[in-house]
């Protein structure tokens, strides 16, 4: 098994993940695949499964193998710093700090008051912002100690996290009633601003145009009335630099992960099936772009191309399938995953 | 605020032969009507296997939860979380919610979750325990799985009190008292409980030794019986109040948690039997109201609920001869719930009619045919019958006994109306049960009481929460399962010069799957289901010599499984548990001093029964009884 990691992840040159899918012009090959299965909740089986594009080859489990104790409950996401992965544990209120190599554990940060971490960057060479999903805070770790520094308080329930510049923006879903974006001042550690958009921020992407695209899931309605599906999904794209709203459009339904292709020029929406946006005329291309439902959705780029991956997680309670597809939207390949593969993560060298 | 204080002045009344019970009670306890199938033969012929824990098996289980004393006496698996968090009976590869919980022959599951919490039941709160594990539906309507009946039957001729204290902070006070004037008989009990519940444990996550937060547990109990007895008729009125407010403690690597829950419950059941020419009747109304307030303030969650039961029951036995035994039940049962989890009240009101036969045949045959109708205003009717015979081999020697039965469940309150994927449209689970079993008592050839049962049960339109169209989880019938197996129990009890000498063992084996794919793809069919272990051995040793008895217990679990797929994980690793407990008694006059000593996992075993839950490592009961004869 460590063999294997060390062959998958020997040099590592980037990363992309479903959450915070960061764009890189760099064209290489790739080598690994991990998927982060978050687990069920409160039964902390959460795991992260690695596959190796040319050999097929897919390893389970491999945290646990690799430190002999379970990652812990709902593995939510990944960012890579340096030579690092940081991995956030929601339920288990911590981030694992581990070798992106071979995934040894190498710190534990732990989120006090149960404050539930849910996505992490990194604001400065010393410092990353985590959102705290109950705290409704974000909080300040330190890179050279791993260890919490400070807390912010932002909006309710707070999920996304983008950074441009000195501001990081934070998305505040409010568990499907919030509808503002929180923006700090990476430099002083300060609430900045407090944007409002749409309902139920959820995820903020990035672009190379340094335009931020927010899914909006939309509120969810009243559970008691079948009729009502709330308010329809969203997307949001400011201006990363100053905040202002570029455009916004309805994309319907309640719409999950939104990742972004090298060219900045097609976006993919997790939205029931999988659909293609253009980018620059924010029109939806394709609304059945794949005619498929998935939990999750990542892009990879190598030199071989670019790749869609899409997580199924069955009936939550077994192992998921990951499912490759070319960017024409052609299904290639499928491995199996732990359980609810919720986040992917690509190396490539 | 301890209670120790409040026993201190009453040191010098002394009693309490408990331990002089070991053999004696458990013996008469098979001549009692069986409540769990309502026929009124002994245990040896009845048509399907029943095990009773009598009032000295209880007495050597307490401090502890009903769920501890049914793990140590019985095959059923309770899967507890640990002491003071939710603990779960499971009987034959069922569920919590399957298995069907009555209190003086009233069922008790909470209407919403459809389950009775095992750890909120203290062991000095029964009498005597039943557990059939293959009870049909025909006799107490909805379960599918097994029956636990509990009984609340105060003494009506002494006065106890006692004070227990442990590890861990755990602190009980308890007493009881009854009083016998002309025909009535006045009881009144309670236990009170405060455990910080801070036990030991090897913490995975931390990989150390640790001690457990956020467990605290406070667990009140109060009881109040009035009975009645004249010429044949008998009345008796039975309160039972719990309240019991605990910390809700989180698996390891989730950390202490912040929940908490106050559970109250109020039940009164009043009954009148009298006898008619050859009919012998039997009324009983019951009114309970349960309370439940779970808030978790990290999460921002507040659930609470009210709810309201009103039962009445009138049985009718016609004696036609000493062959044929015909009894009519006619039952009517009434519940609400008020939830701010609900939009509206919720009401569910059933009527119920089941007829069952004795047929004695012969001296040695006996046939057991019942059938019963229950009507709800929520999925209509649903019929239950069931089949039973007995045979004795050899006359009070060795016996078989079968039964073969049709069960439903009905979906819960939150299986209906949750407002997040609750289905009003569900309808109820069916199983079809069989079991068959040879039982052999001592008299044959003086090798003890045995018992092996076989059973298998089939069950369909099983409700499981699953993802919808939406993700969204919802309440589907869309389940089917397979439970087979089979279960020894085994007891002897030897003199040897002064010494008397008990054993009890149970073993039971389960394979208990998911027998049909739910969706294309489907990993999980033929799987074993999570935490259904597939072996379970208990074991007791009890050699007692005058006032002085010890014992040693025994507890085996081969491994679980904690994910549907069982391949996705490794399973849970196999438990070996012993406890010990040492007791001795003296009489002054009509009082009784006991003293005892309770040594719960010997061997410091790390072990879960729940993954990431650990259990306590080692640790002690000291208990101090004093009883006194009121007559």
């Amino acid at each position: 098994m460590r063999k294997n990691l060390l062959y998958l992840f020997t040099a590592l040159l980037f990363v992309s993940t479903a959450c915070d899918s960061n764009n890189s012009e760099s064209k290489v090959t790739l080598n690994g695949v991990f998927v982060l299965n978050e687990g069920n909740i409160t039964r902390t089986n959460a795991s992260i499964t690695a596959y190796n594009p040319e050999t097929k080859e897919v390893s389970q489990n491999q945290y646990e193998n690799e430190n002999g104790v379970p990652i812990g409950d709902v593995l939510n996401s990944v960012t890579e710093i340096g030579d690092r992965l940081y991995l956030v544990v929601n339920n288990s209120h911590k981030i694992e700090v581990v070798d992106k190599e071979s995934l040894t554990k190498i710190a534990t940060i732990r989120i006090a008051n149960e404050a539930s971490p849910r996505q992490l960057a990194k604001v400065s060479d010393s410092k990353a912002y985590v959102t705290n999903l109950y705290g409704n805070s974000v909080s300040i770790i330190n890179l050279e100690t791993n260890e919490v520094d400070g807390t912010i308080a932002v909006g309710a329930n707070p999920e996304g996290i983008a950074v441009v510049g000195e501001k990081a923006y934070i998305t505040n879903s409010g568990l499907g009633n919030g509808n503002t974006i929180t923006v700090i001042n990476t430099s002083t550690d300060e609430v900045s601003t407090t944007l409002t958009i749409g309902d139920n921020p959820s995820s903020i992407i990035k672009d190379d145009s340094n335009r931020l695209w927010v899914v909006c899931v939309g509120a969810y309605g009243d559970w008691n009335d079948p009729d009502d599906n709330g308010t329809p999904g969203e997307i949001y794209v400011l201006n990363g630099s100053t905040g202002e709203t570029i455009t916004n459009f309805e994309v319907g339904g309640h719409p999950g992960d939104l990742v972004l292709n090298d060219r900045d020029d097609i976006a993919y929406l997790m939205n029931g099936t999988v659909m293609s946006i253009d980018m620059n005329s924010f029109d939806i291309l394709n609304s059945t772009f794949i005619n498929r439902n998935f939990y999750s959705l990542g892009l990879s780029t190598s030199d071989d191309g670019q790749f869609l991956w899409g997580g199924d997680a069955k009936n939550f309670a077994q192992a998921g399938l990951a499912v490759q597809y070319e960017l024409s939207g052609a299904k290639i390949d499928s491995f199996p995953t732990g359980i609810i593969p919720g986040a992917f993560y690509f190396s490539a060298e | 605020m301890r209670f120790l204080s409040l026993f201190v002045p009453a040191l010098f009344l002394l009693n309490v032969n408990a331990v002089a019970q070991v053999v004696s009670d458990t013996l008469q306890m098979k001549e009692i009507t069986v409540t769990t199938t309502r026929y009124r033969v002994p245990i040896i012929k009845q048509p399907s296997l029943t095990v009773v824990l009598d009032s000295a098996r209880l007495a050597n289980s307490h401090g502890q939860s009903l769920g501890e004393a049914l793990s140590r006496y019985s095959s059923i698996f309770v899967r507890s979380n640990a002491p003071g968090a939710i603990s779960i009976a499971s009987f034959r590869g069922f569920g919590g919610e399957q298995t069907r919980v009555l209190w003086e022959g009233m069922p008790i599951n909470h209407s919403m979750l459809g389950l009775v919490d095992l750890s909120l039941l203290n062991t000095s709160s029964f009498s005597a325990v039943e557990v059939n594990p293959g009870s049909a539906s025909s006799t107490y309507g909805s379960g599918i799985s097994g029956s636990v009946a509990l009984k609340s039957s105060l003494r009506a001729d002494q006065i106890s009190l006692g004070q227990s204290v442990g590890s861990n902070s755990n602190f009980i006070s308890f007493g009881e008292a009854g009083f016998g004037i002309g025909n009535w008989t006045i009881g009144l009990g309670g236990s009170f409980q405060q455990n910080e519940n801070d036990y030991r444990y090897f913490d995975r996550n931390t990989e150390q030794e640790e001690h457990r937060r956020h467990a605290e547990f406070d667990n009140n109990q109060l009881q109040a019986q009035v009975r009645w007895q004249k010429e044949g008729k008998r009345f008796s009125s039975k309160f039972w109040h719990l309240k019991s407010d605990h910390e809700i403690p989180e698996n390891v690597f989730v950390g202490s948690g912040t929940a908490r829950q106050y559970d109250a419950a109020y039940r009164w059941l009043n009954s009148f039997n009298f006898r008619r020419g050859k009919v012998q009747h039997g009324f009983k109304v019951y009114l309970a109201q349960t309370e439940l307030d779970y808030f978790d303030p990290n999460r921002g969650i507040e659930s609470i609920s009210t709810g309201r039961e009103w039962n009445t029951e009138w049985t009718s036995s016609i004696y036609f001869s000493p062959k044929f035994l015909l009894t009519n039940v006619a039952s009517t049962y009434y519940t609400e719930v008020e939830t701010n989890n609900y939009t509206e009240k919720k009401v569910r009101r059933t009527v119920s009619e089941q007829l069952q036969a004795e047929l004695n045949l012969t001296n040695r045959l006996g046939v057991f045919p019942s059938i019963r109708l229950d009507h709800y205003n929520d999925f209509g009717l649903t019929l239950s019958p069931s089949l039973g015979v007995n045979y004795q081999i050899i006359e009070e020697e060795v016996y078989v006994q079968s039964q073969v039965s049709r069960n439903f469940r009905a979906p819960t309150f939150n299986d209906l109306y949750w407002p997040q994927g609750g289905n009003s449209e569900l309808d109820p689970e069916t199983a079809v049960k069989f079991e068959a079993g040879v039982g052999i008592t001592d008299q044959w050839k003086g090798i003890g009481d045995h018992n092996i049962t076989l059973f298998r049960a089939d069950i369909s339109n099983g409700i499981r929460w699953t993802p919808g169209s939406s993700s969204s989880f919802q309440a589907q019938n869309y389940l089917s399962l397979l439970s087979y197996g089979v279960e020894w129990t085994a007891s002897k009890t030897l003199r040897f010069d002064a010494f008397d000498l008990s054993y009890s063992q149970s073993t039971s084996y389960t394979r208990a799957t998911i027998d049909e794919a739910r969706f294309s793809g489907d990993a999980a069919v033929n799987d074993q289901l999570p935490y259904v272990p597939k072996w379970k051995y208990s074991g007791a040793v009890s050699i007692q010599k005058g006032n002085i008895v010890t014992s040693i217990y025994g507890n085996w679990v081969s491994q679980r499984y904690s994910t549907e797929q069982n391949e996705v994980r490794d399973p849970e690793p196999a438990y070996f548990v012993m406890d010990a407990s040492l007791s001795y008694s003296k009489l002054f006059h009509k009082t009784t001093v006991s003293l005892g000593l309770q040594l719960n996992n010997l061997f410091d075993e790390q072990y879960e029964v729940v993954r990431l839950y650990p259990q306590p490592l080692r640790n002690f009961l000291f208990t101090l009884t004093i009883k006194q004869k009121t007559n």
